[in-house]
């Protein structure tokens, strides 16, 4: 559970990790070097198992720095935290999916990675 | 609280070409500084809202400096869209403590016109995680969006009775103020058949990007065309929508919290100007404040109820929605047309029946800042 991980997808390790506070219990998705409930500064990281249910969904038909249409959802991993994730359009709020890191650079380029709905 | 809204200055909204973001402050800042007759040498604090195409550090010192002020006090603020009525509470707190008697609130950008479409979106679009949302491809009408989906699975409404009427009653209000961007009025059906931009949302679920100015001066001496503000209140819950707590957003927390410093209850509001960057962001915020039933907020403009002779006219300038938004002053356009509506100057489209309180609301991020205020009669406590 409590297995050593040495970074996830911000930090270029193809991984979704959950974050959690020894002391208090709490568990959270985005990085921080303390507990945002208790404010203990011995945090745990394990992977996540990648199960969850989307809670929102969009396509977005123009993005910021131009492309196609993506799908992007906010899932609950069973894990107990809250992930944006890509995902594909068709998507619905309420469907149970599985969550992935994808790698999105295309061939020979540097790996771009992200958290997707396989 | 002792505080009075002694002046404002509100330019027109849309692309126009030619000022720059401290021209427009200036404009709204002049204009409210004639209007509450004020001079220059009156103003002890000068309290400023960022704007995205100049990124100054020192606002309000850019601002007091060209127009020939020396403030004892002046300090830039970003709350993002919850800005401006974050800096009005500034301006409050001072007056009540005895630091100032004179303050001039000011924003204005030429968001429009000072930059490309795609670098504003990429620029508000920051709002959302550095490292975990924004490498998505998310935006800020995709985060809204996002609010959208699971607001309409919750209710299990659909964008035609939820979502499409706000435009609807915004455009009905913007049409009859020659300040507003856009006046032409629309249907239910333009809102569904314009173009997609973040599923649900389309088009005209999302305000226009816009230049324009706003301004405030903010007494602690009364007049008969002053507005008192008698309670604020505000609530912090979150940054990112990955963290928000749906189900308390803070908007309520902020508003009871202005509501019960005033003195008062949602039940006497007469008039409210409520965030209304996306039809959504009306929604919910008329919904978790208290003004609409949940899940009815449409059915409330469909019905009438945001209109002049509705239980509660709303944003009766046209809202971010049709009169624009230019930044940190189009949070702070809900507030000058509620005093403008207070003094009874609001001409054709001026509400026909006393006006006691008005409730104003903003929220900043992705319903991640809100203030509140609660304002009283004009001449009131004079």
């Amino acid at each position: 559970m409590t297995a050593p991980a040495s970074g996830d997808w911000t930090e270029g390790v193809a991984a979704l990790l959950v974050s959690r506070c020894p002391v208090c219990g709490h568990r959270w998705y985005l990085r921080r070097t303390s507990c945002p409930r208790c404010g203990g500064a011995d945090i745990e990281r394990f992977p996540a198992n990648g199960a969850g249910r989307v809670a929102a969904v969009t396509v977005v038909h123009r993005r910021a720095l131009g492309g196609d249409a993506a799908g992007i959802a906010l899932v609950d991993l069973v894990e107990g935290v809250r992930a944006m994730v890509r995902c594909p359009p068709g998507t619905s709020v309420g469907e149970d999916v599985t969550v992935g890191v994808v790698d999105e650079a295309p061939p020979g380029q540097p790996p771009a990675l992200i958290p997707a709905v396989r | 609280m002792t505080a009075y809204l002694a002046g404002v200055g509100l330019t027109s909204f849309g692309h126009l070409p030619g000022p720059g973001a401290l021209e427009w402050q200036a404009m709204a800042a002049r204009a409210a500084m004639a209007d509450a007759r004020v001079g220059q040498h009156d103003i002890d604090t000068v309290i400023c809202g960022y704007a995205t195409t100049i990124g100054h550090l020192m606002p309000a010192n850019l601002l007091a400096e060209y127009l020939g002020l020396a403030p004892q006090v002046a300090f830039g603020t970003s709350v993002g869209g919850a800005t401006g009525l974050a800096m009005i509470a500034q301006a409050v707190s001072l007056i009540d403590a005895g630091a100032a008697r004179c303050v001039l609130v000011a924003a204005g950008e030429d968001r429009a016109s000072g930059q490309s479409r795609d670098a504003s979106i990429s620029v508000l679009a920051q709002v959302g995680h550095h490292d975990y949302e924004v490498p998505l491809g998310a935006n800020i009408p995709a985060y809204y969006a996002l609010l959208a989906s699971a607001y309409l699975d919750r209710f299990g409404v659909d964008p035609a009775e939820a979502l499409a009427p706000l435009a609807v009653q915004m455009r009905t209000h913007a049409a009859r103020h020659p300040g507003a961007q856009f006046r032409t009025p629309v249907t239910a059906d333009d809102v569904l058949l314009s173009r997609i931009i973040s599923e649900p949302l389309h088009l005209l679920d999302c305000c226009p990007v816009s230049d324009g100015g706003a301004a405030l001066v903010v007494t602690k001496r009364s007049g008969p065309r002053s507005v008192p503000v008698l309670g604020m209140g505000q609530a912090h819950r979150h940054q990112h929508v990955s963290e928000a707590d749906l189900s308390d957003l803070g908007a309520r927390r902020s508003a009871f919290a202005a509501l019960d410093r005033a003195g008062t209850t949602l039940a006497d509001i007469d008039l409210a100007g409520i965030y209304d960057s996306f039809t959504v962001t009306l929604a919910m915020l008329l919904e978790e404040i208290g003004f609409a039933e949940p899940g009815k907020a449409g059915a409330f403009a469909a019905a009438g109820e945001m209109d002049l002779q509705g239980r509660l006219p709303t944003n009766t300038h046209g809202g971010l929605l049709s009169y624009g938004h230019c930044g940190v002053g189009g949070g702070m356009a809900h507030l000058a047309e509620l005093v403008t509506q207070l003094r009874g100057e609001a001409g054709p489209r001026q509400v026909r029946r006393p006006l006691r309180r008005a409730f104003v609301h903003a929220d900043g991020g992705v319903l991640s800042a809100h203030v509140s205020a609660v304002l009283g009669a004009a001449g009131e406590g004079a």
